[in-house]
C-alpha cells in the first residue's frame, strides 16, 4: 500500500477509526439535542450516511459545492429554528453544525484529529448547559469516546477496541493528577467574557412582577428552587416561609416590587435589615441560577452573607449581577423582629389605582365602619374567608379586567394563593390599613439523609404583610382557606383532589419507594454542590493549609508530584512496568517456611528425598510425609483440586510441634 | 489386562529370579520396552544378561532370538540371504535372527562395523532391506545389545551416533554376596526360567504404550527436565550435551517410569531415577571428567525445585 509512504497525517483513515468519530459525534449529538434544534440529529444521520457510503469506497471527498449548500442550509436552519441572535444556544448550534459538517470531508488522519478536537470543545461546553453529578457522567463519557476515537484515528489498520480502550483509559488515568491539581489549585477568576445567556427558560422562580395566575404556573414546576441546611434546629414547619420579594405598588393589574431587578441603580446603599427579636436561626442556602438578582431568606432575615448582595430596605437581599452560576450563602434569621424608619414604605402600602374594584372598596369601607380597630379588621378578613365558601384550587377561573378582584373575592370564590393574597392586600388598603404582598415559597421537603430542606418551585407561594401595632406582620389568607397548605406541603394539600391537577412529579413522589429515591438522588445532587460547585480559593487553601501546613508553590509542587508519582506508580503497576514483589504462592511458601526451620533443601533434592531425610532427623515422620505427598499433589499431579491451605494448614503444625519439643 | 503396576512389579519379580538383585536395572528395562526403545546393556561377561534377555521374552510372551556377534560376522548373517531354492528354481529369502520380536545381539562391539550397521538399520526403521525390497520386522522389535567395557582388547566401539539409537544404556555390575551364594545354592538362576509362563497378552502391548503417552507431566517437572538439559549443554562440562532427541526420550522414560508405579503424573524422583540411563550414553563429557561423575554432578547440581 503506497499509503505507508505518506506522513502519518496525510494517511487515510482506516474502518475503525471512521466507526469510531461516527460513534462519538452520534453520542454529541445525543447529548445536546434536548438543548438544540431536533433536527440536527437528521443532518447527523445524512452525513453518516455520506460516511457510510464512504467507508465503504462509494464516495470520495464530497464536492466542494455540496458542502457548501450543506452549510448554507444549515445556517438558515439554524435561523428558521429562532436562533436569530447571538446567544449561547445559537452559537452552541453553530459549532454542532460545524462538527457535523466537518465529517463530510473527513478522510485523513489530520481530519479525523479535527473532527476529535471539535468533539472535545463541544464536550467543554456540555456543561455550560448542564452541571449535575449526571450532566457530569455525561462529559466523561463524551470525553472517553473522544479520547477513544483519537487513539483509533492516529493508529493503522492493526487497531483494536480492546486496545483503544486500554490506551484511552491509561491517557484518561494518568490526565487525573493534572486534573485534581487544576481543580485544587488553579485560580477561580472571574469570566473574561460573559456568554449571552438565551432567555429561554433560563429565568426561574419568583419575578419582581405579579399577575395573577403566574404563581399558579410555577406550582406545576417540581425543579428545586433551592435548598436550605440549617445549623442548628430546624424552624418549626409552619413556619417556612422563605421571603423572596416585596411586591408594594399595585396598577390595577399588576403587582410591582419597588425596587426592579431591571435597574439596580435606584437601590439604597446603606439599608438595614430589621433587628432581630426572637428565635434566631442560621443557616446556609445553595441556590441554582436563575438568572435574576433576588436572594431568598426565611422569614424575616436579619444579617446575611452573600457575596456581592445589597440590603434592600423592604427586608431582603439581592445580588448586584444576576445570578448566573449556582452560588452559596448564609444568613441568620429571626422569627420576630423590629423595625426602623418604615414611613415610606407605609405610605406605599395603601396607594391603589384611582378606579377598578369599586364593589370590593365598598366592600372594604362598609366592612371597615363594623369594626372598632384594625387589628379586629384583618381578624374578621381571616374569619371570613373560613366562613364563606371560598375554595383553594390550582386551576381557577380567569379573573379578568379592571373588577378582577371583586369577581374574585365576591363572585367566584376560587383561587389560589395570589388571588387571595391580592385580594386581600387591597381590601386592606381600601379600608386604610397598610399593607403588601410577599412572594416566596412556603414550606419544602426535608431530606434526613443531607439534613436539608428543599424547596421545589411548586412551593412558591404569596402571601400578605400587614402594618400592624407598629410592625409588619405576616398575615397568610391561604392558612385560612386552607391550612394544611402551611402544615404540610402542596402534594398533601391536594391529595384529596383530582390528580390530574398535580405535577406529574408530584404524583409520582406518593409512591413510597419512589419518594426515598427521588430524596436519595437529591441529597447526591445536593453533597455535589456543596463540595464540588462551591469549592473555591479560600476552601482550596485553607484544605492545604489544614493539611500540609502553610501554603506555598513548592508545596503545591511537591504535593501534585506526590500525586502524579502517585498515579504513575498505579499505572505502572497496571501494565506491567513496574513489578511489586509478590508473596511466594504455594507450595513454595510452604517449603521456604519448612527450610527455615528444619533446614535448606539440598539443590537436587526432590521433594520425597528432601521430607524423608527431614523425616529421619526429625519425629512425626507421618507428618513429614504427608506433607510430602500434598505437596507433589500440587506441583506434579496437574490437578488442581488440592487446595493449598492444607499444605499450609500441615506446615503450621509441624512448625508449631518442632517448637514445642524444643521448648521441652 | 492387569493393571500396570502390578504387571511391572511381578515382572520385576519373576526376572530377578534368573537375575537376582537387580530389580532397579531390570526395571529401567521395563521402562525401555515400555517406550518401545532398545536397550544396551554394557558388562563384563557373565553376570547374567543372556539370562536376563531370555527370561523377559518368555514372560512378555516374544519371540526371542540369539545373535552372537564376532569379528567374522557378516550383515547376511543378522538379516538373512537370498537362497536359490532348486525346486522351485528361484532365489528364496532366507530371513534371519532380525525377524522376530526380541532380538539378543550379544557383545556387539566384537562385529565389524558393517555388521554393527546393519543391525543399528534394522533397529531405527524396524525393518530391512534386501535387493531393494522393504521387509517388515514384526511389531513389536527389541533390541537388547550387550557389549564388553570398551578397554577390553578386540573391539570395535560404537560410534556416538549409533550408541543414540539406544533408548537406554545400563549395566548390571557383579551380584552382592548374599545374591550370589543364592545362585552358587541353585536357588536363583538359569535353570528357573524353564518355570515362567507368558505375563501379559502381547495383544495389550499397544494399550500399555498410549498409557505411557498418556501419564500427566506438568510445568514445574517439564522446567527440571529443560534445567537438567541445559545443564548438559554447558561447555565446561560436556563436549556434546544432550540432542533434543535425547531429551524426548528423557521425558518419556521418566513417564513410563512413573507408569510402573501405577502413577499417573511424573515426579521429579522419575526423571532423576531414569536420567543415568537415558543420558550417559549420550553424552560426551569434558576430558577431566568421567560420564558417572559427570551424571552425578548434573544431578546434584540442578535444582529440583526451582525458587520462584
Amino acid at each position: 500500500m503506497s499509503d505507508q509512504y505518506l506522513p502519518p497525517a496525510k494517511r487515510v483513515l482506516h474502518q475503525r477509526a471512521f466507526k469510531a468519530l461516527m460513534v462519538t459525534q452520534l453520542m454529541t449529538v445525543l447529548a445536546f439535542l434536548s438543548y438544540l434544534p431536533q433536527w440536527l440529529l437528521l443532518a447527523f444521520c445524512l452525513v453518516a450516511f455520506w460516511r457510510w457510503r464512504v467507508m465503504h469506497g462509494q464516495f470520495t471527498a464530497p464536492p466542494r459545492t455540496l458542502v457548501i449548500l450543506s452549510m448554507i442550509l444549515g445556517i438558515v436552519g439554524i435561523l428558521v429554528s429562532g436562533f436569530t441572535r447571538y446567544t449561547l444556544d445559537a452559537a452552541v448550534a453553530f459549532c454542532m453544525l460545524g462538527y457535523l459538517l466537518k465529517s463530510l470531508e473527513v478522510l485523513r488522519r489530520r481530519d479525523g484529529v479535527v473532527q476529535v478536537y471539535l468533539g472535545y470543545f463541544l464536550t467543554g461546553v456540555y456543561l455550560l448547559y448542564r452541571f449535575d453529578p449526571l450532566g457530569a457522567l455525561v462529559a466523561i463519557v463524551l470525553l472517553f469516546l473522544n479520547t477513544l476515537a483519537l487513539a483509533a484515528v492516529t493508529s493503522d489498520a492493526s487497531y483494536r477496541l480492546s486496545y483503544g480502550i486500554r490506551q484511552t483509559s491509561l491517557l484518561l488515568l494518568g490526565a487525573v493528577p493534572v486534573m485534581v491539581a487544576g481543580y485544587l489549585f488553579f485560580p477561580r477568576l472571574p469570566p473574561l467574557w460573559v456568554i449571552p445567556n438565551d432567555q429561554r427558560g433560563a429565568v426561574t422562580g419568583m419575578s419582581d412582577e405579579l399577575i395573577p395566575g403566574s404563581v399558579a404556573s410555577l406550582a406545576q414546576s417540581s425543579d428545586p428552587a433551592f435548598r436550605v441546611a440549617f445549623d442548628g434546629e430546624l424552624p418549626p414547619r409552619d413556619q417556612w416561609y422563605w421571603r423572596g420579594n416585596t411586591l408594594s405598588q399595585f396598577d390595577g393589574r399588576v403587582w410591582r416590587a419597588s425596587y426592579s431587578e431591571r435597574n439596580r441603580f435606584s437601590w439604597p446603599r446603606n439599608s438595614n435589615l430589621p433587628e432581630p427579636a426572637a428565635n434566631l436561626y442560621e443557616y446556609s442556602i445553595i441556590l441554582p441560577k436563575t438568572g435574576r438578582k433576588w436572594l431568598y431568606f426565611l422569614d424575616w432575615p436579619v444579617s446575611a452573607n452573600a457575596e456581592n448582595a445589597v440590603v434592600l430596605p423592604d427586608a431582603r437581599l439581592a445580588s448586584i449581577a444576576n445570578i448566573n452560576a449556582n452560588i452559596q450563602y448564609s444568613a441568620v434569621s429571626a422569627a420576630a423582629v423590629q423595625w426602623s424608619a418604615q414611613d415610606r414604605f407605609i405610605a406605599e402600602s395603601l396607594r391603589l389605582p384611582a378606579a377598578g374594584n369599586e364593589e370590593l372598596r365598598r366592600w372594604a369601607l362598609d366592612l371597615r365602619a363594623s369594626v372598632t380597630n384594625d387589628t379586629e379588621y384583618v381578624q374578621y378578613l381571616a374569619d371570613y374567608i373560613r366562613s364563606q365558601d371560598f375554595y383553594y384550587t390550582l386551576r381557577p377561573p380567569l379573573y379578568d379586567g379592571a373588577d378582577a378582584m371583586a369577581n374574585f373575592w365576591l363572585g367566584g370564590q376560587r383561587g389560589f394563593c395570589e388571588h387571595y393574597a391580592s385580594a386581600v392586600t387591597f381590601i386592606l388598603r381600601s379600608a386604610g390599613i397598610p399593607a403588601r404582598m410577599v412572594g416566596g415559597y412556603l414550606g419544602g421537603v426535608y431530606n434526613e439523609r443531607g439534613n436539608y430542606i428543599q424547596v421545589r418551585q411548586m412551593e412558591a407561594h404569596v402571601w400578605v404583610e400587614v402594618w400592624l401595632n407598629n410592625r409588619w406582620q405576616r398575615f397568610d389568607p391561604t392558612a385560612a382557606v386552607a391550612p394544611d397548605r402551611i402544615e404540610l406541603n402542596l402534594d398533601a394539600l391536594l391529595t384529596g383532589t383530582s390528580s390530574s391537577e398535580l405535577p406529574v412529579f408530584s404524583r409520582v413522589q406518593r409512591l413510597p419507594l419512589l419518594s426515598s429515591l427521588t430524596m436519595y438522588w437529591d441529597s447526591i445532587t445536593y453533597q455535589w454542590q456543596v463540595t464540588v460547585l462551591n469549592y473555591n480559593n479560600e476552601t482550596g487553601v485553607g484544605w492545604f493549609e489544614a493539611s500540609f501546613g502553610e501554603f506555598s508553590p513548592l508545596k503545591v509542587v511537591l504535593f501534585v508530584l506526590a500525586i502524579m508519582s502517585l498515579m504513575g506508580l498505579i499505572v505502572g503497576v497496571l501494565t506491567g512496568v513496574i513489578v511489586l514483589p509478590k508473596r511466594k504462592p504455594e507450595p513454595y511458601a510452604s517449603i521456604s517456611k519448612i527450610e527455615k526451620h528444619f533446614g535448606q533443601r539440598l539443590q537436587g533434592e526432590t521433594i520425597s528425598q528432601y521430607f524423608v531425610r527431614l523425616s529421619a532427623k526429625n519425629s512425626q515422620p507421618s507428618l513429614f510425609t504427608a506433607i510430602s505427598q500434598e505437596i507433589e499433589k500440587q506441583l506434579y499431579s496437574g490437578q488442581d483440586i488440592m487446595p493449598a491451605s492444607r499444605i499450609r494448614m500441615l506446615t503450621k503444625e509441624l512448625v508449631k510441634e518442632k517448637k514445642r519439643k524444643s521448648t521441652v | 489386562m492387569a493393571k500396570i503396576e502390578e504387571i511391572s512389579e511381578q515382572l520385576i519379580q519373576i526376572t530377578g529370579r534368573v537375575v537376582a538383585g537387580k530389580p532397579e536395572q531390570i526395571r529401567l528395562i521395563w521402562v525401555a520396552l515400555l517406550c518401545n526403545g532398545h536397550v544396551l546393556l554394557e558388562d563384563l561377561p557373565g553376570v547374567g544378561k543372556t539370562s536376563l534377555a531370555h527370561a523377559l521374552a518368555r514372560i512378555l510372551g516374544f519371540d526371542y532370538q540369539r545373535v552372537q556377534f564376532t569379528a567374522d560376522l557378516l550383515p547376511s548373517d543378522v538379516i538373512g540371504a537370498q537362497i536359490y531354492d532348486r525346486e522351485q528354481q528361484s532365489f528364496r529369502f532366507h530371513q534371519g535372527p532380525v525377524f522376530t520380536q526380541l532380538l539378543l545381539a550379544d557383545e556387539l562391539n566384537r562385529a565389524t562395523p558393517k555388521a554393527q550397521s546393519a543391525l543399528l538399520e534394522a533397529m531405527e526403521e524396524r525393518q530391512v532391506s534386501v535387493d531393494g525390497k522393504s521387509l517388515a520386522l514384526p511389531a513389536p522389535f527389541f533390541v537388547i545389545a550387550t557389549q564388553n567395557p570398551q578397554a577390553l582388547s578386540g573391539t570395535y566401539p560404537l560410534p556416538e551416533s549409533q550408541l543414540d539409537r539406544f533408548f537406554i544404556r545400563l549395566s548390571l555390575g557383579y551380584p552382592d554376596a548374599e545374591v550370589e551364594k543364592k545362585l552358587l545354592r541353585g536357588e536363583v538362576g538359569r535353570q528357573k526360567l524353564t518355570d515362567i509362563k507368558p505375563l501379559v497378552d502381547p495383544k495389550y502391548w499397544a494399550d500399555m504404550q498410549t498409557l505411557v503417552a498418556k501419564v500427566q507431566m506438568t510445568e514445574p517437572v517439564l522446567d527440571y527436565i529443560m534445567r537438567l538439559v541445559q545443564k548438559t549443554r554447558d561447555p565446561e562440562l560436556c563436549s556434546m550435551g544432550l540432542s533434543p532427541r535425547g531429551s524426548q526420550a528423557l521425558a518419556l522414560a521418566a513417564k513410563a517410569y512413573a507408569l510402573t508405579f501405577g502413577r499417573k503424573y511424573v515426579l521429579p524422583d522419575d526423571v532423576q531415577a531414569v536420567f543415568s540411563a537415558v543420558a550417559s550414553h549420550r553424552l560426551k563429557p569434558v576430558r577431566s571428567l568421567s560420564v558417572e561423575s559427570l551424571v552425578g554432578q548434573i544431578l546434584e547440581t540442578v535444582d529440583v525445585v526451582e525458587a520462584v
